[in-house]
C-alpha cells in the first residue's frame, strides 16, 4: 500500500506535468462536450439553398428545406454559397428555381431545381431524393387536380379550395404512412430499445475521440517508469527486498489511480454512469499495456515511438471500425479495443 | 555539427531497429484496410408477399438506386427464408411486403410494410432509417393525393365505379412520378476535390499525425540534450545556440522527410492511394514546421514528463480541431474557425484540393 501511495506521490509532485495535464486534459474535454451539445444538428448535410422563385410552391418547399432534421441549412447569396462549397464546409447548393411554381402547376415538372456539387458527389444524390420527397407533395397534388378538373360534372373547384381538402387529408393521423419498423441486434436476437438518430454516428466519433483522449492519458502517465530506468532508479529499487511482481502491482494501481479522475468525469460528462464504467475498464486496460510497454523499452524514446503508434493505430481502427460496415472493412476492426469502447458507449 | 547530430540518430540501434518494425507493420495496415474496403456494403432481403407489378416498382426504389445500387445487394424469399438469414447476420435489413399491399394502398387503407434493422452496425442502422424514412414520404404523399381526390369526388356525387376508376388511375400516375423523380433536378457539378473514401481519408489524417509526433520526436531529443547539459557545454566550446539549434532541426526534420517520403513513395507505387507532389512537398514543409515548434516548446520545459504530456495533448488537440477525426464540413462554425490555424485543416484541405 505504502508503494502505491508512493507511485501516485511521484505523478503528482512533478508540477509541470501536472498542470499540463490538466489543462491540456480538460480543454480536450471541453472540446468533446462542446462537440456532443451539436451532435444532432451538426450531423446533418450541410446545405446552401437559393430561393429564386416568389411563388407559395416555392415558400413551401424552402420551408420543409429547412425544417427537415437531416440537413443545416445555409442561405445567402450565389457568391458566398458558391465560395462555401469550394472550400468545402457545405455539400451542395440547391436552387429553387425562378418558374418552380408556375411549372408545378403547368404539369412540366423536369429540372425546376438545380442542384450544384462536386463531380461524383453521391451525398448530393441523397440530397436529391430526401427534397424530391417534399416536392412531390405539391407535385401530386397539382397532378391530382388536373386529373380531377377533366372529370365531366366537376363542381369546379379552385385550386385554393382544392388545396384545403389536401391540408384536411393531411390531417388525419391515419394518413402517416409509416413501416413498422423494427431494430433488432442479429448477434442475439433481441430487439434494440436504442432510439436511432442521426446523431449517433457523431457520437460514436466523439466516443472515439474520449478513447483516445484516455489511451493518451495512460500513456503519458506511464513514461515515468521509463525516467526512472533512464535514471537508473529502477535498478536501485530491484536491490531493495521487494517482490518486482508486488512493485509492478503498485506502479499499476498507483498510475490507475492517477488517472482514473479524469476518465470518471469525462464518462460522466458524456455518458453518464455507464460511460464512467466503460472509461474504468478501458483505463485499466490501457495502463498495464503502456506499463508493459514502458517495462519492455526502458527508454522514454522507445517508449514514445512504439506508444504513439500504439495510440494512432488503435484510434484509426476505432475510427474505422464506425464505417467498416458500410466500406466493407475488416471485421477484425471491430475487436479492437476503441472499436469496443465505441460500440460499449453509445450503448 | 549537422554530422554529429545525424551520428547520435544512427547510432541507437534499438530505436532504429524498432522504428523499422513499426513502419513495417504501419504500411502493411494500410494496404491491409484500403485492400479490404473494397466490397458490398448493405445487403436487403424482401419477401413480396404482394407480388404485383406496383410491389414490384416499390422494391427497385432499393436496387435501382442511383447512389445504393452499388452498395446494395437485394436478395428475395419468403419471410421464413429472411428471418433465417437475418438470423445468420447475412441481413442488415429486411422487409415484409404484405399481402394485398397494392390493393390496400389504392383503396386507402393503410397495411404497413414490416421492415426489421439489424442495430449490431449503428452507422448502417441510421442509413437504413433515413433511406425508410425518404420512401415512407413519397408514400406519404401519393398517398394523401390519392385520398383527396377520392374525397372529393365522392363528395361531389360522382358514380362510385368511376371515383375507383379515377383512383387506380391517379394511384398508378403518382407511384410513377414518385419513381421518376431524378427527373426534377438539374445537375450541375463544379470542378472541386471529390471521391475521396473515408478510409482514405483517416489514412491522410494519420500522416498528419506522424508529421506532428516527427516534430515530438525532435524536441523529446533536443530536451533530453537540454537537460543532459549537452547545449551548455556545447556553447562554452564556442557553438552558437542557433547552431546547434538548426542543426538538430535540419537532422531530426531530415531523416523524418526522407522516411515518410519512402514510406509515401511505396503506398503510392502501389496504387493503393494517391499522393500528389503537392502534398508531399506541403508534408515536407510540415515536419520542419512541426519540428520547430516541439524544439520551442522543449526550449521551455524544464521536465520529460511535463513535455510529453503537454506534446501529446496538443497533437490530440490540434487532430481534433483540425477535421482530423470529424471532417470540417461536420464541425461547428467556432471550431471551422479554430481549425484553419492547424497543420491538419490545411494537409486535408490540400490533398483532397490537388486530387
Amino acid at each position: 500500500m505504502n508503494r502505491l501511495f508512493l507511485r501516485i506521490k511521484i505523478c503528482i509532485k512533478d508540477i509541470t506535468a501536472c498542470i499540463c495535464y490538466l489543462v491540456s486534459a480538460v480543454v480536450v474535454l471541453c472540446l468533446l462536450l462542446g462537440l456532443d451539445s451539436v451532435s444532432e444538428e451538426r450531423s446533418a448535410v450541410p446545405i446552401g439553398l437559393i430561393n429564386d422563385d416568389l411563388s407559395s410552391e416555392s415558400e413551401r418547399l424552402r420551408e420543409s428545406i429547412m425544417n427537415n432534421d437531416a440537413f443545416y441549412v445555409y442561405e445567402g447569396s450565389r457568391e458566398l454559397l458558391n465560395e462555401k462549397l469550394l472550400e468545402g464546409y457545405i455539400n451542395s447548393i440547391v436552387i429553387i428555381k425562378e418558374d418552380y411554381g408556375l411549372r408545378i402547376r403547368k404539369g412540366n415538372t423536369d429540372e425546376i431545381v438545380e442542384i450544384i456539387s462536386g463531380e461524383d458527389n453521391k451525398v448530393s444524390v441523397v440530397v436529391g431524393d430526401i427534397i424530391a420527397g417534399s416536392m412531390l407533395y405539391d407535385v401530386c397534388a397539382e397532378k391530382g387536380y388536373r386529373l380531377y378538373l377533366k372529370q365531366e360534372g366537376n363542381a369546379g373547384l379552385s385550386r385554393d379550395e382544392y388545396q384545403k381538402y389536401i391540408l384536411k387529408t393531411a390531417d388525419r393521423p391515419d394518413f402517416q404512412f409509416g413501416f413498422e419498423l423494427e431494430y433488432r441486434d442479429a448477434n442475439d436476437g433481441k430487439i434494440d430499445e436504442t432510439s436511432v438518430t442521426n446523431g449517433m454516428i457523431y457520437k460514436q466519433m466523439i466516443a472515439g475521440m474520449f478513447a483516445m483522449l484516455l489511451s493518451l492519458i495512460a500513456f503519458v502517465s506511464c513514461n515515468g517508469i521509463c525516467l526512472e530506468y533512464e535514471a537508473g532508479t529502477r535498478r536501485r529499487l530491484k536491490n531493495l527486498p521487494n517482490s518486482k511482481l508486488l512493485m509492478n502491482t503498485a506502479d499499476f494501481f498507483g498510475i490507475y489511480l492517477y488517472t482514473l479522475p479524469l476518465g470518471l468525469a469525462g464518462g460522466y460528462l458524456l455518458a453518464g454512469l455507464k460511460g464512467m464504467t466503460i472509461a474504468a475498464i478501458y483505463l485499466l486496460l490501457l495502463c498495464a499495456v503502456c506499463l508493459l510497454l514502458s517495462n519492455l523499452l526502458k527508454k522514454t524514446d522507445a517508449y514514445q515511438l512504439a506508444g504513439a503508434v500504439l495510440i494512432i493505430a488503435l484510434g484509426v481502427c476505432g475510427f474505422v471500425s464506425v464505417f467498416s460496415g458500410l466500406v466493407g472493412g475488416s471485421d477484425f476492426l471491430n475487436y479492437t479495443p476503441n472499436a469496443l469502447f465505441i460500440e460499449n458507449f453509445i450503448k | 555539427m549537422l554530422k554529429k547530430d545525424l551520428k547520435v540518430i544512427f547510432s541507437d540501434k534499438k530505436m532504429l531497429l524498432l522504428l523499422a518494425a513499426l513502419i513495417i507493420i504501419s504500411v502493411a495496415g494500410v494496404f491491409l484496410c484500403v485492400k479490404e474496403s473494397n466490397g458490398p456494403a448493405v445487403k436487403i432481403g424482401v419477401s413480396d408477399n404482394d407480388d404485383t407489378e406496383y410491389s414490384g416498382l416499390l422494391v427497385s426504389y432499393f436496387d435501382k438506386n442511383d447512389v445504393f445500387g452499388s452498395y446494395i445487394q437485394v436478395v428475395r424469399g419468403s419471410d421464413e427464408d429472411m428471418e433465417e438469414q437475418f438470423g445468420r447476420g447475412e441481413l442488415d435489413l429486411y422487409l415484409i411486403i404484405p399481402e394485398g399491399f397494392t390493393e390496400n394502398l389504392i383503396n386507402i387503407v393503410n397495411m404497413p410494410i414490416k421492415a426489421v434493422i439489424n442495430s449490431s452496425d449503428k452507422t448502417k442502422a441510421v442509413l437504413l432509417t433515413n433511406l425508410l424514412q425518404s420512401y415512407s414520404d413519397y408514400i406519404v404523399s401519393v398517398e394523401i393525393n390519392c385520398q383527396t381526390l377520392y374525397d372529393v369526388m365522392r363528395e361531389e356525387g360522382f358514380e362510385y365505379s368511376q371515383v375507383q376508376d379515377v383512383n387506380v388511375e391517379i394511384s398508378y400516375d403518382l407511384v410513377f412520378t414518385a419513381l421518376g423523380k431524378d427527373d426534377f433536378f438539374e445537375r450541375s457539378y463544379i470542378e472541386r476535390f471529390e471521391g475521396i473514401s473515408l478510409i482514405n481519408y483517416y489514412i491522410y489524417s494519420g500522416i498528419m499525425l506522424l508529421v506532428l509526433y516527427a516534430g515530438l520526436f525532435a524536441g523529446l531529443a533536443s530536451l533530453k540534450e537540454k537537460l543532459g547539459q549537452t547545449n551548455v557545454r556545447l556553447v562554452s566550446m564556442g557553438v552558437g545556440r542557433a547552431k546547434i539549434f538548426a542543426s538538430k532541426l535540419l537532422a531530426y526534420a531530415g531523416c523524418y522527410i526522407v522516411l515518410l517520403a519512402a514510406a509515401l513513395l511505396i503506398i503510392s507505387m502501389a496504387g493503393e492511394l494517391n499522393i500528389p507532389v503537392k502534398a508531399m512537398l506541403f508534408t515536407a514543409a510540415s515536419i520542419i514546421v512541426s519540428c520547430v515548434i516541439f524544439m520551442l516548446i522543449a526550449a521551455f520545459i524544464k521536465s520529460v514528463q511535463g513535455y510529453m504530456v503537454l506534446s501529446n495533448m496538443l497533437i490530440l488537440l490540434t487532430t481534433i480541431a483540425g477535421g482530423g477525426i470529424i471532417p470540417i464540413m461536420y464541425m461547428p462554425d467556432a471550431c471551422v474557425a479554430v481549425a484553419r490555424f492547424t497543420p491538419t485543416y490545411w494537409f486535408i484541405k490540400l490533398i483532397l484540393g490537388a486530387m
